[in-house]
């Protein structure tokens, strides 16, 4: 079942340098179950998609084109009362620095109670026990849940985020960064406690991040994104056996390993595109080293190049 | 083994802790405890650690932006807190410092010109105009080409990896011996980490730099270094050539780490090493092993003494009574 689709999304924001491009014809496919990773850099426009999905957008932004299907029903055509029902009941989101989210005056526990007695019309027993199961799908201590938020530390609030998420049992989550600020060794056991969620709730989620490397562990399917065009999206397993953008094809190259032989690495020459720049091609051409003749001319369109794996790019399509 | 440049002896910073209406001292944080350091000549000596293991602290410490509360800095024998205000002035030009954050490091005032300019001006007691020839040629080391495009644009007109040349450039211009970079990549996007990591490399055999290379990135520090430093609540608990303390870690605590970095490749599944969440409060002195509480291997001897170095061979050192 597709819980969410974005088809050719189109999203800009007004600013004084101009209008940019945030969003380009994105479109997206997420399956009940799956964790879809959207993968790119400091404005490509990832954190852009989460927020027009949840309609959170600031006010100089508008969407002109595209639609955004929530098990078939089009976000973009919902009243504000409506959308507001959507958020975290069927929609939820965790924000990166989300620790901040929480309310400093209130026992993190009475948070989630209070989420549950409102959204979902449980007793305050009921929400209390429900509070507790997640506490501990998590890995936080129920003992704890009488806490403020100022005695957690980080990787705490964290997890404290991740159960407000779950709460109202959402149909997705969207996670924008959810572990990026986090010392390695907390975030892995947030990476561990979101594995463990996603096996027992079998949660569908949308993974945003700019480390390949975690999304690889955590997404079975993966979105490239480059100045706002979604440039290849495959299964996780042939999106890194064979990668088919030159771009996902530099990120890949961009990454020191921990493991297997050190080796000397090239990165993606150049700098990435400014946003307000409106050429026709490939806005990836500047810096390809495969480029063709039409790259600079001709906006590559996104196909379908095997079953399951798209890319928009000349040079790919030419060598298959 | 090469000559030492930088030595460390029992090198301790005591944050103090204020509290109450008079502000009075009540004990300090231990941020760096009882570090000893030698730095041969011409490596790149990789600090890394968690937030809050004092690896920061201590580049701060080797260029003299803080005072330390105890121990000596040594830079070719000589002590960098003992020096005449003449020999200060040439402490300066031989060690430099690259910040984590361009955005916050170039002044917003000063063209690129006047940035990188700055230093030949002060250590040098050179006129504010003509030095265009040296500005030109450390940018294009930096590589910023060409770089007559960059000398009057302000840091507003440049990508962060362009600032961070800028800030590279600045650093090299006086010919320093001794760089400390420290987070020097975190700030910049993915795609162009790699090509300023290689920037730097190059750079080093190009001038014949020493790199302090402090990060919290274990894949980074292992691309860069030749000699690591794991940190642990302001005490050193493992150090050894990169490949050495990266595949065969003796640390516990080194595992752990190791173990949490994430893999770029779905066919690889990643051992977890899950530690307690118990911290050692530090603002008391390490008596015991920082690493105690959250220790899997620890036995009533790590509770008495803080353990010593043990020399394991294949250059490699480690601070633990389990190994």
């Amino acid at each position: 079942m597709v819980v969410l689709e974005l088809k050719s999304l189109e999203m800009s924001y007004k600013t004084q340098e101009g209008t940019v491009r945030a969003i380009d014809r994105a479109s997206l496919r997420v399956e009940k179950g799956d964790t879809v990773g959207i993968v790119g850099e400091s404005g490509c426009g990832k954190t852009s998609i989460g927020l027009s999905i949840l309609r959170l957008l600031p006010p100089n932004a508008t969407i002109h084109g595209g639609q955004i299907l929530f098990k078939g029903q089009d976000l973009l055509s919902l009243s504000e009362k409506d959308m507001r029902r959507i958020r975290w009941k069927n929609i939820s989101m965790i924000f990166q620095a989300a620790m901040n989210a929480l309310d400093p005056v209130y026992r993190v526990g009475d948070q989630l109670i209070e989420a549950l007695v409102e959204h979902q019309k449980l007793t305050k027993k009921q929400a209390s026990d429900k509070m507790e199961a997640m506490f501990q799908l998590v890995g936080l201590d129920p003992g704890r849940a009488r806490n403020y938020p100022h005695e957690y530390s980080g990787g705490m609030k964290q997890r404290a985020i991740i159960a407000m998420s779950l709460i109202c049992d959402p149909d997705i989550i969207i996670a924008d960064e959810a572990t990026t600020a986090l010392d390695v060794l907390v975030q892995d056991r947030i990476l561990s406690s979101i594995e463990k969620i996603q096996a027992e709730l079998t949660m569908t989620m949308l993974y945003i991040s700019h480390d390949i490397a975690v999304i690889s562990e955590v997404c079975n399917k993966i979105a490239v994104m480059y100045a706002g065009n979604i440039v290849e999206h495959g299964d996780t397993m042939s999106l890194f056996k064979a990668p088919l953008h030159p771009y996902t094809q530099g990120l890949m190259r961009s990454f020191p390993k921990i493991h297997g032989k050190p080796e000397r690495l090239e990165g993606i020459p150049g700098e990435p595109p400014r946003l307000t720049d409106s050429s026709p091609g490939c806005k990836f051409f500047p810096r390809c080293q495969q480029s063709l003749k039409e790259c600079n001319s001709i906006r590559p369109e996104f196909t379908e190049i095997e079953e399951n794996h798209w890319v928009a790019c000349h040079a790919a399509r030419r060598s298959l | 083994m090469s000559d030492v440049i930088v030595k460390t002896t029992n090198l301790t910073k005591i944050f103090p802790v204020k509290k109450g209406i008079f502000r009075g001292s009540k004990g300090g944080i231990y941020a760096v405890h009882d570090v000893n350091l030698e730095i041969p000549e011409g490596k790149i000596f990789g600090l890394v650690g968690e937030s809050g293991s004092g690896k920061t602290t201590i580049g701060n410490l080797l260029v003299r932006l803080i005072e330390p509360t105890r121990g000596r800095i040594q830079l070719n024998g000589q002590d960098i807190f003992d020096l005449k205000k003449s020999e200060e002035i040439h402490f300066r030009r031989k060690v430099q410092m690259i910040f984590q954050d361009p955005y916050e490091s170039l002044n917003p005032r000063l063209t690129v010109y006047e940035t990188v300019a700055e230093p030949l001006i002060i250590q040098e007691k050179r006129s504010v105009h003509g030095n265009e020839k040296d500005v030109l040629y450390a940018l294009e080391s930096a590589g910023l080409t060409p770089p007559q495009d960059f000398l009057y644009r302000y840091p507003h007109e440049l990508s962060g990896g362009q600032r961070q040349r800028v800030a590279i450039a600045r650093a090299l211009i006086i010919r320093p011996r001794f760089v400390v970079a420290d987070e020097p990549v975190s700030m910049l996007d993915v795609s162009i980490r790699i090509s300023v990591l290689n920037l730097m490399l190059g750079l080093k055999d190009k001038f014949g730099l020493t790199y302090l290379f402090i990060t919290h990135d274990l894949s980074i520090a292992r691309y860069m270094c030749d000699w690591l430093i794991v940190m642990y609540q302001g005490k050193i608990v493992e150090s050894g050539s990169t490949e050495e303390v990266i595949q065969h870690p003796l640390h516990p605590y080194t595992s752990a780490l190791i173990s949490a970095v994430p893999i770029p490749d779905p066919t690889i599944k990643r051992r977890r090493v899950e530690l307690s969440e118990a911290m050692e409060d530090t603002r008391k002195p390490p008596l015991r092993c920082r690493f105690y509480p959250k220790c899997e291997r620890k036995s009533p001897m790590c509770e008495q003494e803080y353990p010593g170095f043990q020399d394991k061979g294949h250059t490699h050192f480690v601070a633990c009574h389990g190994v």
